[in-house]
């Protein structure tokens, strides 16, 4: 035998064992082709099935879906015309804002005006009732002088009388002794003569000033401790007077002036003897 | 030759080889025929 034929015969042997080996390898490990094909096929229909039940929810899924995005698109749409109602009223409701606003700043500035008005108003009525209350008081005061002048004028009117009746009477006495004497002229018995005029009592000063000092007013107002009289300031009355209140000829209560105003007063009842009412006479002198 | 070389190979060993690789081969073949009918019920 070659030793071409021994080579050849080794190779031929180690290759038929190594394929031998090989394929037993093979074959042992191979598992079951058809089985795991049918584990295939049915894996296959397994997940066209739940392909199918997927594609099926995915339509239904994507119908709904068109259907809610219909539902949300019609929702939009309504929105929107709300939401440009909206905005037109809001426009409105600025527009309005503005209106108010100006009036609310012409009132504004009206009502300042008021004021302005109203404070120079109250200032001149305090200078006016200064005013009033002066002229009041010149008033009383002048009134007084009047009384005292009218007195006055009485006085010397009631002398003038008895000047004139004093001059009456010494022009009937002068006639009377002229007679006299004629008589005794002529030797007749003289007459008792006597004036006719008698000779009047002196008029005599007037009391000055008794009125001045009477202050009288009426009550206009009673508060059980409390009583307001219709005089004030503007009428000589001063805090501290004490007035006495009378109804008729009848004593109703003593005064004491509390609060003087220009032309009101403010007082507390004393030695009550009767509750005063409005309309009773308040003098300072009885 | 063999008187030339003492360390030759007798030509027995060649054809154990042989014999040995052909068993192999045939037992493949049928462990394989075994496997195919016992597992696909036929050789194809």
């Amino acid at each position: 035998m070659s030793t071409f034929t021994k080579v050849l015969v080794v190779l031929l042997s180690l290759s038929c064992i190594f394929l031998s080996g090989a394929t037993v390898s093979y074959v042992a490990k191979s598992n079951d082709a058809v089985k795991e094909n049918e584990q295939l096929n049915n894996d296959i229909k397994n997940i066209k099935a739940q392909s199918n039940i997927d594609a099926r929810a995915a339509n239904e899924k994507r119908i709904a879906d068109a259907l809610e995005i219909k539902k949300l698109q019609t929702e939009k749409v309504a929105l929107e015309n709300e939401n440009q109602n909206m905005m037109i009223d809001l426009k409105n409701a600025q527009r309005a804002a503005i209106k108010w606003e100006d009036r609310s700043l012409s009132w504004e500035g009206v009502v300042i005006g008021f004021e302005q008005t109203i404070s120079d108003m109250q200032k001149s009525l305090i200078s006016t009732r200064d005013l009033l209350a002066k002229e009041q008081k010149k008033s009383i005061k002048a009134s007084n002088d009047l009384n005292d002048i009218t007195i006055a004028l009485d006085e010397h009117i009631v002398m003038l009388e008895s000047l004139k009746a004093e001059k009456k009477r010494l022009l009937e006495q002068k006639a009377m002794l002229e007679k006299q004497v004629d008589a005794l002229a002529s030797g007749k018995k003289i007459p008792a003569v006597t004036p006719v005029t008698q000779v009047p009592d002196m008029a005599t000063p007037a009391e000055t000033n008794s009125y001045s000092n009477a202050i009288q007013g009426l009550v206009t107002e009673v508060a059980p401790n409390l009583v307001s009289l219709s005089i004030g300031t503007a009428d000589g009355v001063s805090t501290g007077m004490k007035f006495h209140v009378t109804r008729g000829d009848r004593f109703i209560c003593d005064l004491l002036v509390t609060d003087v105003d220009v032309d009101k007063a403010a007082a507390i009842i004393e030695l009550k003897n009767a509750s005063p009412k409005i309309g009773d006479t308040a003098s300072t002198e009885l | 030759m063999a008187k030339r070389n003492n360390n030759y190979i007798p030509n027995n060993v060649y054809t154990a080889l042989l014999a040995c690789a052909v068993s192999v081969v045939f037992l493949t073949a049928i462990f394989v025929t075994i496997k195919c009918i016992s597992e696909y019920g036929s050789l194809f």
